[in-house]
């Protein structure tokens, strides 16, 4: 569960945002995600 | 910290829910594909659902299918008519449903991706009453990941794959985008830092000029993924090309039963009506939502004439659906 709560750390997310505007491309860039969820029995 | 509740594992959830976007400069943009299976699952499925339970089988599903459009009613509009139909939570329940009901038909509609396919395979392999069969529509990512890749005015420049498709199929099954598409690829887990690190990944690939597949989800995904459930698949399915719904035949991206378990085929038990079946309503663009071409409320009837009260187009139903998400959590501003 420790492990599980570092994903969910607000600071180590600003950490890892801040990393990804150093990394900024001189382009826009596109990243897709492709979940693939599984159908659950929410609705 | 985040809000620490359990997060529906959806990226597209994850990103909107915590607002991800706005911590990402103008130049980076993430965007949706067709990972919601509810989405995807062709309206041929629905209707001939709905037509069962019409007729007097029992007709058991995921909630989250129940108000998804058919042609000319969901499936809660055909339970609202008289229509046996059953939410279950697995197909394990859907199995004891047949079990307690040995004097009616009961069908199972087997929806999903790589993730829930091995859970019906189990239940075939087990053993099953012979009054349920199952109306298996499931579908692989990997192929739809080669089609979206041949669509030429999207331009993608990196895919974050799923983690819990990877969790059963392996980080090899992707290693094809990376090694033959030179695209650089993540495999991603739901927390909001799981997403951040794997955009972190990407554009670091793109910094260097590479192009791999990492794995951003170790402490879940193997490279082999799971065997057991990869076995299940090998054993009960074979794998054929598939429509599916907004985005059409895609080629070797779904699963069909195998001869030695067609008795359990509901498509192959029961006869159907004739019909043409709509996938996509007139107006609607949960197409051009699914291929990541548009985002939701570029669409005219998003929040207007689809909302989730009454929707018009499938990516409006499931909690999993993207016109959904961003329906509840919209846009955040940029920090």
């Amino acid at each position: 569960m420790e492990a599980v709560e570092r994903f969910r750390n607000a600071k180590i997310a600003k950490e890892i945002s801040e990393e990804i505007r150093r990394l900024k491309p001189d382009r826009k860039v596109k990243f897709m995600h492709v979940c693939g969820t599984a159908a659950g029995p929410e609705a | 910290m985040f809000a620490g509740q359990p997060l529906a594992p959806r990226h597209e959830q994850t990103i909107s829910r915590f607002g991800l976007r706005s911590l990402l400069p103008e130049e980076v943009e993430v965007i949706a594909g067709p990972g919601c299976p509810v989405c995807v699952t062709p309206t041929v499925a629905l209707d001939r659902a709905v037509e069962l339970a019409l007729r007097g089988v029992i007709v058991t599903a995921f909630g989250d299918l129940m108000m998804v459009p058919a042609t000319r009613m969901s499936l809660l509009e055909a339970k609202a008519r008289g229509g046996d139909v059953r939410v279950v939570y697995s197909v394990s329940d859907a199995v004891e449903v047949a079990r307690r009901n040995p004097d009616r038909e009961v069908v199972f509609v087997s929806v999903g991706f790589e993730t829930t396919a091995p859970t019906t395979a189990s239940e075939l392999l087990r053993g099953v009453p012979e009054n349920f069969s199952v109306m298996c529509y499931h579908r692989l990512i990997p192929p739809a990941m080669e089609l979206l890749l041949g669509i030429g005015d999207i331009h993608i420049d990196g895919f974050i794959c799923p983690g819990h498709v990877a969790a059963i199929i392996g980080v090899k099954a992707f290693r094809i985008f990376a090694e033959a598409y030179k695209m650089p690829t993540t495999i991603a887990g739901f927390e909001p830092n799981d997403v951040l690190l794997a955009i972190l990944m990407l554009l670091r690939q793109l910094r260097d000029g590479e192009a791999m597949c990492e794995n951003e989800y170790s402490r879940v995904v193997r490279e082999e993924g799971n065997l057991k459930a990869q076995q299940f698949i090998d054993e009960v399915y074979d794998i054929a090309t598939a429509d599916w719904r907004g985005i059409g035949r895609i080629p070797q991206s779904g699963l069909t039963l195998k001869k030695e378990f067609e008795d359990f085929d509901a498509e192959k038990r029961y006869e159907f009506t004739s019909m043409k079946h709509v996938d996509i309503n007139p107006g609607c663009n949960c197409h051009l939502v699914m291929i990541g071409k548009i985002y939701p409320p570029e669409c005219r009837l998003f929040g207007k004439v689809c909302t989730p009260q009454k929707p018009y187009g499938p990516c409006m139903v499931s909690s999993e659906g993207t016109c959904r998400i961003y329906y509840k959590y919209g846009e955040r501003p940029k920090l």
